[in-house]
């Protein structure tokens, strides 16, 4: 049994962010992670991220509360706007904050931080380091927890909240390297696990994003909220959906179809190329569903080509080398074919602003959170200030939390327990004749996913999905392992992983069809307008032992700073 | 449907008993692209689940998945089967890194160099409330060593490395240059006795392996002869960068 | 960490810039030096002409620095090779550095001692 004031959950920005807080408040934090800190999937996130900075020349008059505004509208009025205002005003210092500890951003002639115009803000805001952002602001950040000595525990894979008379206490993890169970005690946990990404099967996230903290939290009986709110983005590449920023098109990329036309231009006049990820992912699903995709094949092209060589190589080097590597297309003489892909998990485990659920001790932060920026379509470059803001505040809550404390000595029963639960967990996995292949069974969940809770979503077909789901979830507890060694067993990792990824997956599906509205990201063929009168609410999934799917309930949104509009671009 | 051979060295140190050995799969594949770690996945879900890889990302931005493909350094997500010569693909760990299990190295020692050459920015004076300014051109000097995933490739192929436990390597080193180039960084003396001396950028003879095995396509030799050259700069000249 | 973390290494710096000043000298006096021996006419190669060559003083001057420089650019460079297969700890690398100046000092003052003839 290892002990930690705090433990957090994830190596990406939003833990590393919180983990540095605490840290520098003096509190001993450790970070646990599957991966090291410096791969965790925040490193693939290109295109920028927000603040009002007002570097842009044409962004002199952009403030916070255009920025605030601007979120508030794209996430059509679903977001909690007192958090929404926060973290508009938060992203300012926090960007200057992570300049300071050497996050190297492009710059423009005067020497200040480069901003770049992406979908659905009203002035250019974004700030960016090429198309690498995200790596670039997660190795600033694992530099800064060198510095600060934050222990790091890498490659221990969480299995497992410990939980005493309603607190949580610690976690159980599995260490990849050495083999074998153990359990961190601390007297708080922050998850900052990511999304749930990999339960579709077209998704643009690391293959090690499966949702896992949700899971956990989630079965710890910590509501996930609005779940149904899926992003997909509109420019994955064709064979493996791995991300085309949204910077090209930030850039002046055009999307064209099979006859050769900016099809943009019929579904957002206004901002074309530059409309919301969800406006434009579904604009370029019609086209392709319509047959106008490349030779009628559901595929279209993403076109830098009329940017030129020296513009692709200083802003877009990235996604140059990934479309070479992945697509066989060079961007500087061919465009690129793809396709929309899943890409964001707007919905997560219920926190407040400052990152606290339900569960006394039990933080999250980041993309596994649902504070409720984002409302129903993330603007892109919103993410990546969510993680830090929301991280940076999840930590100083930590902090409050700490001093509240007055028992400081987790349970040492309870977390052996915890260790023998999951040991039993493993065993009988270890020990049941495998009945049901589990990846096949993986394969036929994410598919469904895929086909059934995508883009268009209208209630025949979900409920023929969600049907599948429960058949696929009462299937789940006849899988069981290939292998059994115990170091470095990807195999029962991914065996592991699958009932979670289910449990989200059935959250997303039920949330999706009791929601009778179109919203930002979930739009539904059948009931396609807003529906302020019976839908302005989060819905929250509660976990039910030994019934398939969730039971739901909801909870009023935070409104009162802007007024209600109908979102059009 | 296309099918590929693949042929990977496979050792449990854990089992002393137990040589190393290399096993063969067939691994199917639909359409015209597969990247080593689809079929290393394939081989995992299909053929031998006790099979070991790290992985994360599969869009070469990780790090992870850093091995030695066909007798070159590779990232398995980024190499497709397709384009490496013949149908048989030869997988092994990236060599002289101390072994975990299978394709999986310990990179422990990688990290402690890292740390130790005080991989973040120091600064002495006071923070303005703004960014720090940077001109374009200053920032231009970054754009090679901030591409660095830490895969850990031209560790594994540096010969200085292989014959000295406690030399540095390519990548702590140019995590220095990294930072001793930015012009924000204010750390004049206090990084220098770290990466300046025989255990560090002296140690480098300019082999230039590390720059045919960079996946990212970076050069480390660059940055360590700068750094050589800064030392110089430094210590005669009292120069601050 | 295996390797043990190694904070009291300092130095490198002199003795890679003298490889590089070294090399550059070597270019330079072994040029004069060949070109002196080989083309410059002193009429009859006999001992007497040949000594007469090695008494001035701009060719002795030559011939002292590529000495010098040879001597150390060679040994700097064994040492370098060394030190890279087998004389790893700092100890080690202290005593074979020690031995190195030794052998490099007698070789120096016997090369001097051998023109000294026609310095004086």
């Amino acid at each position: 049994m290892i002990h930690h004031d705090l433990i957090v959950v994830g190596g990406g920005l939003s833990g590393l962010r919180a983990a540095i807080e605490a840290k520098m408040a003096g509190i001993d934090v450790a970070v646990l992670s599957q991966v090291h800190p410096a791969r965790s999937h925040s490193a693939a996130a290109q295109g920028g991220i927000n603040a009002a900075l007002g570097n842009h020349p044409n962004g002199a008059d952009d403030s916070w509360e255009r920025h605030a505004f601007d979120t508030t509208k794209g996430g059509d009025f679903l977001g909690d706007q007192d958090a929404i205002v926060q973290m508009a005003k938060d992203a300012i210092p926090c960007i200057f904050e992570m300049d300071h500890w050497g996050c190297p951003f492009s710059r423009f002639e005067d020497g200040r931080i480069a901003q770049r115009p992406f979908g659905g803000a009203g002035f250019p805001r974004t700030c960016y380091g090429a198309d690498k952002t995200g790596h670039y602001l997660l190795h600033t950040l694992v530099e800064q927890a060198y510095r600060l000595q934050v222990k790091f525990y890498v490659e221990q894979y969480v299995t497992e909240l410990i939980v005493h008379e309603g607190l949580c206490q610690g976690v159980v993890a599995y260490d990849m390297i050495r083999g074998g169970f153990e359990a961190f005690t601390a007297n708080a946990v922050v998850v900052a696990t990511g999304g749930y990404g990999r339960i579709y099967s077209n998704s643009t996230n690391a293959i090690i994003n499966t949702g896992s903290g949700m899971a956990m939290a989630y079965r710890a009986g910590v509501p996930l909220k609005d779940m149904e709110f899926v992003q997909f983005h509109p420019t994955g590449l064709r064979t493996t959906n791995i991300l085309m920023s949204e910077a090209a098109r930030g850039e002046g990329a055009y999307l064209v179809n099979g006859l050769g036309e900016r099809f943009m231009e019929r579904y957002a006049p206004k901002f074309m190329e530059l409309a919301p990820r969800d406006i434009t992912a579904r604009s370029i699903q019609t086209e392709i569903n319509e047959g106008r995709g490349i030779n009628g094949e559901p595929y279209i092209y993403l076109d830098i080509r009329h940017l030129g060589a020296e513009k692709i190589l200083e802003r877009l080097p990235g996604i140059r080398d990934l479309a070479i590597h992945f697509e066989g297309v060079d961007a500087i003489e061919a465009p690129i074919p793809i396709v929309p892909s899943q890409h964001y998990s707007m919905g997560g485990i219920d926190t407040n602003m400052n990152g606290a659920t339900i569960m006394p001790g039990l933080f999250a932060a980041g993309e596994c959170a649902c504070v409720s920026v984002h409302g129903r379509i993330g603007l892109g470059g919103n993410s990546l200030l969510e993680t830090i803001v929301f991280g940076r505040r999840a930590g100083a809550e930590v902090i409050r939390f700490f001093a509240d404390l007055r028992e400081k000595r987790p349970n040492a029963r309870t977390a052996f327990a915890a260790v023998e639960k999951v040991e039993n967990t493993m065993k009988t996995l270890a020990d049941r004749p495998a009945t049901v292949d589990a990846y096949a069974l993986r394969t036929e969940m994410t598919v469904l996913m895929k086909e059934h809770f995508f883009l268009f979503r209208d209630e025949p077909t979900m409920k023929a999905g969600l049907d599948k789901l429960a058949d696929i979830k009462d299937r789940v507890s006849k899988i069981g392992l290939r292998w059994t060694g115990s170091i470095f067993n990807v195999d029962m990792i991914r065996t592991y992983e699958l009932e979670g990824m289910i449990d989200v997956a059935l959250t997303v599906a039920q949330g999706a069809l009791v929601r009778q509205e179109s919203r930002g990201s979930h739009y539904r063929t059948d009931y396609s307008t807003r529906d302020d009168a019976n839908w302005l609410k989060h819905t929250l999934a509660f976990y039910q032992a030994g019934v398939s799917g969730p039971r739901l309930d909801f909870k009023p949104v935070t409104l009162g700073t802007f007024e209600l509009e109908e979102r059009k671009y | 449907m296309p099918e590929a051979i693949f042929r990977i060295k496979r050792h449990d140190p854990h089992k002393k008993e137990e040589a190393p050995r290399w096993d063969e799969f067939k691994v199917q594949y639909e359409g015209e692209n597969l990247t080593v770690l689809e079929g290393l996945f394939y081989i995992q879900e299909n053929l031998d689940g006790s099979l070991s890889f790290r992985y994360c990302c599969r869009a070469s931005i990780c790090g992870s998945c850093a091995m030695y493909i066909n007798g070159a350094y590779r990232l398995a997500c980024q190499t497709n089967v397709r384009h490496l010569t013949g149908n048989i693909v030869t997988v092994e760990p990236m060599p002289r890194l101390p072994l975990v299990k299978d394709l999986v190295c310990e990179m422990d020692d990688f990290f402690a160099k890292y740390e130790y050459i005080k991989p973040w920015l120091i600064r002495n004076s006071k923070d303005p409330d703004r960014e720090i300014m940077q001109s374009p051109a200053d920032r231009h000097k970054l754009n090679m060593p901030v591409d660095c995933i830490l895969c850990g490739c031209c560790y594994s192929s540096c010969p200085s490395v292989w014959g000295e436990d406690n030399y540095l390597g390519p990548a702590a080193l140019l995590k220095a240059y990294r930072f001793e180039v930015d012009s924000r960084d204010e750390a004049r003396r206090e990084r220098l006795p770290l990466f300046a001396n025989e255990r560090g950028v002296y140690r480098c003879h300019t082999i230039m392996n590390c720059v045919e095995a960079c996946p990212k396509e970076l050069s480390p030799t660059e940055g360590i002869q700068w750094l050589k050259k800064a030392a110089v700069r430094r210590r005669l000249f009292g120069r601050a960068k | 960490m295996k390797a043990e973390v190694v904070s009291t290494y300092r130095g490198g710096m002199w003795s890679w810039l003298f490889q590089r000043i070294t090399a550059v000298l070597l270019i330079v006096c072994l040029a004069i030096h060949l070109v002196l021996t080989h083309f410059a006419n002193i009429g009859e190669l006999t001992t007497d002409n040949v000594a007469g060559r090695l008494a001035h003083a701009g060719f002795t001057a030559v011939d002292i620095i590529l000495l010098a420089a040879g001597i150390f650019h060679a040994l700097n460079g064994l040492r370098m090779v060394l030190m890279d297969y087998w004389f790893t700890s700092r100890s080690r690398a202290m005593g074979l550095s020690i031995v190195l100046w030794v052998v490099g000092l007698a070789a120096m003052g016997y090369g001097t001692w051998a023109l000294w003839p026609w310095i004086s």
